[in-house]
């Protein structure tokens, strides 16, 4: 059997996959975060014990049966805390106490998720959660090991540094360590996207500063998006430098004149490096940024191991979604023929 | 511009050569842009050849004609100079999806005694998305509702309701009614005393038109409006009919057809489940006409961007001519009144089609 990891909301992706696996009479279970809290569940161990079942709506899959997890995405809907939501509806005016008990409640969620995972460690997985958020700086290093160009980068708390590494390099960007994030204020919403730092605004910084990132600004032709499954690559252009608007940072979308995303063939020695460096970290499957630089250079920036598939498969028609679902049913088939007894 | 470097044209801007000019379809904008077939020629047969050596291909008599379409589709981003072409593959054209029907239309009239249950249940196992309910007869709105409680816990994505208007269709009815049914995508009133156009914040599109959809006769038109030039549309015409692919119809008496407008059937929705007509050898037969193989509209510029209909088509003993309410000749590059046509006299009075004063252009 396949088991699906996901959650309810905004899962397109997964519904799409779903839908080709029940058009080729796959056999495929789906749980969702919000199942281990708002359906039925036991977990037992004991000296003698270890099974952990959860009652579906419509069955109860039996986790012996799984050949292949597929992770993707594990998280409770905001709409309740199953059968806890009303006493976090009640203290609503204790916004203290109603905070500590989501921690709470979120924090013990976290370590059963963590047990069910546990559950199925002797599965093949299609994605481990272990390995879904990649230490940004960590995967930097992992490219430059196996070859890969990177943008030369700083972290620095200290503005002498920053200088230097700004007349060292040249023009310079900064973006957040880890994710990008959207902050809301007073109705407003403004998300951090990767910012040119210019001379002035190194000036207008005091002495010390929260540690930040650094990078030289290069120059692009054009960004690839590369989504990658299974040693195979499906990559995309992004004319991104063709606009204004996106020049720095193809997510500050252009609604209205969208960059041309196109096919795109990688050279096959940096296809082998790449293979190299998703096998360290561990990914079978991830959407790779890359630049290609004006000097000709492809220069390495990040891995999204549970990366959105419709912006790469639509505009390319790469059918990502069937080919998801072939490789789910092809190791279902391969792993049920080597399957070892289970303890 | 480097004319020693190529030009190539972004993947998604595919350029189709018709009989007297070519289009440029931008599946990606949802654009097209007509090209000279001069210029079709170059973007296809020339192009692995710089710009200078294009030049030079024409002994170098054009060069200023030649520099005004590069900067034409280079300042309209149809394309880019590169040196390295082969590292922009084409599109594969390939045309999937994960479902045996992926659209229905179901016809209803005051007589009709469909089982929506067993028909809704039927078609999610197809995986079926797209549903078209066409009323003939007045219904209101709690009565459509009925019918939309069984499409719930079904994998339908879109509905699409056509029914004539009734006085209790406002747009605050309407709302509610479509709030009640998110898969709801556009409402279609038509017999309507005014035309007027509106929809709400969720997504819900309501038309209100003037001309009544009373018969099955009234579908089929092909006109400029109906041009959609995604990858969809795009793909799906490479190979396959662009009305009938993985359609499934039930007219008001619960036949099953290819579409309404036929008059052949393959069985009853009372005795025969929608998988057993599929099987029939010549259910499947017109899925796979597409407008390379329809006469006339394989010279079309417009041929993979257009919709098509089989059920009246110009000559009505071969169902692969041109269909009947198209008034584009493309060997002409002009739009006419298909109905004024002399030529269409005769198929016209073969379908009993009762004609608009004002046919489509």
């Amino acid at each position: 059997m396949i088991l699906i990891l996901s959650h309810v909301a905004n899962e397109d992706s997964t519904n799409q996959v779903i839908d080709w696996l029940e058009h080729k009479n796959a056999d495929y279970t789906r749980i969702n975060g919000n199942d281990l809290r708002v359906q039925k569940i036991e977990f037992n161990l004991s000296d003698s014990e270890h099974s952990f079942d959860v009652e579906l709506e419509d069955s109860i899959p039996d986790l012996d049966d799984v050949n292949i997890v597929w992770f993707r995405r594990w998280t409770w809907n905001n709409k309740g805390y199953g059968p806890q939501s009303a006493i976090v509806e009640e203290l609503k005016d204790e916004p203290q106490l109603s905070t500590n008990i989501k921690k709470h409640l979120n924090n013990e969620f976290g370590i059963l998720s963590g047990s069910f995972y546990h559950k199925l460690s002797s599965k093949k997985w299609l994605s481990h959660p272990a390995y879904i958020n990649p230490n940004k700086l960590n995967a930097l290093n992992y490219a430059r090991r196996a070859g890969i160009h990177i943008p030369p980068t700083i972290i620095t708390s200290h503005k002498e540094a920053l200088q230097n590494f700004k007349d060292k390099w040249g023009r310079i960007i900064t973006k957040p360590i880890k994710d990008t994030m959207a902050f809301q204020y007073k109705k407003t919403s403004s998300n951090l996207f990767t910012t040119e730092v210019t001379q002035e605004d190194i000036d207008k910084h005091p002495d010390r500063f929260y540690p930040s990132l650094f990078q030289q600004l290069i120059e692009k032709e054009y960004e690839l998006r590369v989504f990658y499954l299974d040693k195979k690559f499906y990559p995309m252009a992004i004319f991104s430098q063709l606009d204004k608007q996106t020049e720095v940072d193809f997510r500050v979308y252009n609604e209205q004149k969208p960059n041309r995303n196109v096919p795109y063939k990688l050279p096959e020695d940096l296809e082998k490096k790449l293979i190299l460096l998703m096998e360290k970290m561990r990914c079978p499957t991830g959407s790779i940024d890359i630049l290609k630089s004006k000097d000709g250079r492809y220069i390495f920036l990040e891995v999204n191991p549970v990366g959105q598939l419709g912006m790469t498969s639509i505009p390319c028609n790469y059918q990502l979604e069937e080919k998801i679902a072939d490789y789910l049913i092809q190791q279902n088939n391969e792993q049920s023929k080597t399957k070892k007894p289970n303890n | 511009m480097n004319t020693e470097k190529k030009f190539k044209l972004f993947a998604c801007c595919i350029p189709v050569k018709g009989s007297r000019r070519s289009t440029i379809c931008d599946v990606q904008r949802s654009e097209y842009q007509f090209i000279p077939n001069i210029l079709y020629e170059i973007l296809t047969e020339l192009k692995d050849k710089s710009i200078s050596s294009i030049k030079a291909h024409y002994n170098n008599e054009h060069d200023n004609i030649i520099d005004e379409y590069f900067s034409f589709l280079l300042n309209n981003e149809y394309g880019f100079l590169c040196d390295n072409p082969d590292s922009f593959p084409d599109i594969d054209l390939t045309w999937k999806v994960p479902a045996t029907i992926t659209n229905v239309l179901i016809d209803v009239d005051a007589s009709s005694q469909h089982d929506y249950h067993s028909i809704f249940q039927q078609l999610e196992e197809l995986g079926c998305k797209a549903i078209q309910l066409r009323f003939y007869t007045q219904h209101s709105l709690n009565e459509v509702s009925d019918i939309l409680t069984h499409i719930q816990n079904t994998r339908i994505k879109s509905i699409e309701i056509v029914i004539p208007y009734k006085p209790e269709f406002t747009i605050e009815s309407l709302t509610i009614f479509s709030r009640k049914h998110p898969h709801i995508s556009n409402v279609i009133i038509h017999s309507s005393p005014k035309e007027e156009f509106d929809h709400d914040n969720y997504n819900h599109i309501f038309y209100f038109i003037e001309t009544p959809v009373d018969a099955t006769t009234h579908c089929g038109q092909i006109s400029g409006n109906h041009f959609r030039t995604d990858i969809s549309l795009f793909t799906e015409a490479q190979s396959y009919n662009t009305c009938l692919n993985r359609k499934i119809s039930v007219d008001q008496k619960g036949n099953i057809k290819n579409c309404p407008s036929f008059p052949n059937n393959y069985g009853n929705i009372t005795d025969t489940s929608f998988k057993d007509a599929l099987k029939h050898p010549d259910f499947k037969k017109l899925w796979s006409i597409n407008k390379d193989q329809i006469h006339v509209c394989k010279d079309c510029e417009f041929r993979y961007i257009c919709t098509d209909c089989r059920a009246y088509v110009d000559d009505p003993k071969d169902i692969y001519s041109k269909p009947l309410k198209c008034g584009y000749n493309p060997y002409s590059g002009e739009w006419e009144a298909w109905a004024e046509n002399p030529l269409k006299q005769k198929a016209i009075e073969y379908y009993q089609l009762s004609v608009p004063i004002t046919s489509n252009k």
